[in-house]
């Protein structure tokens, strides 16, 4: 086996002329270039590592947070609640008649009708009749 | 120039370029010649030997004297020649012995390189070896130093560097047998 002692130990790698002596000028001048170069704002990188994580904390928190506005216009949105949800709605809140009916803008025309209807019911004549029956058998 | 006094040079203001210049000329030979035998082209070495000394200059106020100023020195060369050789693997997806290949190429064809046949043999002998265990090798066999200035260097115990030189040279000397 060929032992390593047997090769004369020898540096084989060589440089071009004049090379040592203007390494040290050339990592000067990179030197200067690079604290020439370098910019009082904060560097790319810092800006990645804080300013983007931050950003997305606050657009998270906003998407979290914010309150739940409802999608599309109030005539649309009424429009798609059923009439037994609505009735079922206003029965179980605290509003009066007379609350409810100022808020609703009516015309002189539902007054009058609205009127009608309670200063002069329209009786069914069956109805009479059979309420009538029930009474004459009572006595 | 003693280190200290390099130091202290370079801790003054007003002397720091001038003291920053002497110590590049006090090391740079090391530097090179411990990244050369790692890296064999010299392009590549004069680029890794820039930007030794590039960080040396930018950490330099981080150097506490714990070590010794060289052995501080040599642990930037050698974890800027292991990152260049890593990033060269994963630059041009080649794998490990494409790498070694490539290299122990130059060693036939670059310029700048003396030897006789025997010599440039053992340098391709040493291209065989991983990367961490031809670094062990030329920091004991080239440049003579001590296991424990190693371990500094490495990071690595005394036992380990020494089973790895030993793995090393029968490695090399099988190379030179066979091949």
């Amino acid at each position: 086996m060929k032992r390593l002692e047997d090769i004369p130990k020898k540096n084989i790698f060589e440089t071009p002329e004049g090379y040592f002596d203007e390494l040290p000028g050339i990592i000067q001048s990179r030197i200067a270039e690079k604290s020439k170069s370098s910019f009082p704002f904060p560097s790319f990188g810092l800006v990645l590592r804080y300013a983007v994580p931050l950003l997305a904390i606050v657009i998270a928190l906003f998407l979290i947070l914010r309150p739940s506005a409802p999608q599309g216009n109030p005539d649309e949105l009424l429009a798609s609640v059923s009439t037994e949800e609505l009735t079922y709605y206003l029965v179980e809140s605290d509003f009066t008649t007379d609350e409810l009916l100022d808020l609703v803008d009516l015309s002189d025309e539902d007054i009058n009708a609205l009127n009608d209807e309670i200063l002069y019911p329209e009786f069914d004549n069956e109805l009479l009749q059979e309420y009538a029956d029930d009474l004459l058998l009572e006595i | 120039m003693e280190d200290t006094d390099l130091l202290l040079k370079i801790r003054n203001p007003e002397t720091r370029s001038y003291g920053f210049n002497l110590l590049v000329r006090a090391y740079q030979k090391r530097v090179y010649f411990h990244v050369r035998k790692m890296l064999i082209d010299h392009d590549d070495s004069n680029d890794v030997t820039q930007e030794v000394f590039i960080k040396i200059h930018k950490y330099i106020d981080q150097f506490r004297e714990d070590s010794q100023l060289y052995t501080w020195i040599y642990r930037i060369a050698t974890n800027e020649c292991l990152s260049f050789l890593k990033k060269k693997k994963r630059r041009f997806f080649l794998p490990l012995q494409d790498v070694s290949k490539e290299l122990s190429r130059k060693i036939d064809s670059a310029p700048h390189l003396s030897g006789d046949d025997i010599q440039k043999k053992l340098q391709k002998a040493l291209l065989i070896l991983p990367d961490k265990q031809r670094l062990v090798f030329n920091m004991k066999y080239y440049d003579d130093m001590t296991y424990e200035e190693m371990a500094e260097i490495t990071k690595t115990s005394v036992g380990a560097l020494k089973a790895s030189f030993h793995h090393a040279t029968k490695k090399i000397e099988e190379f030179l047998t066979t091949d």
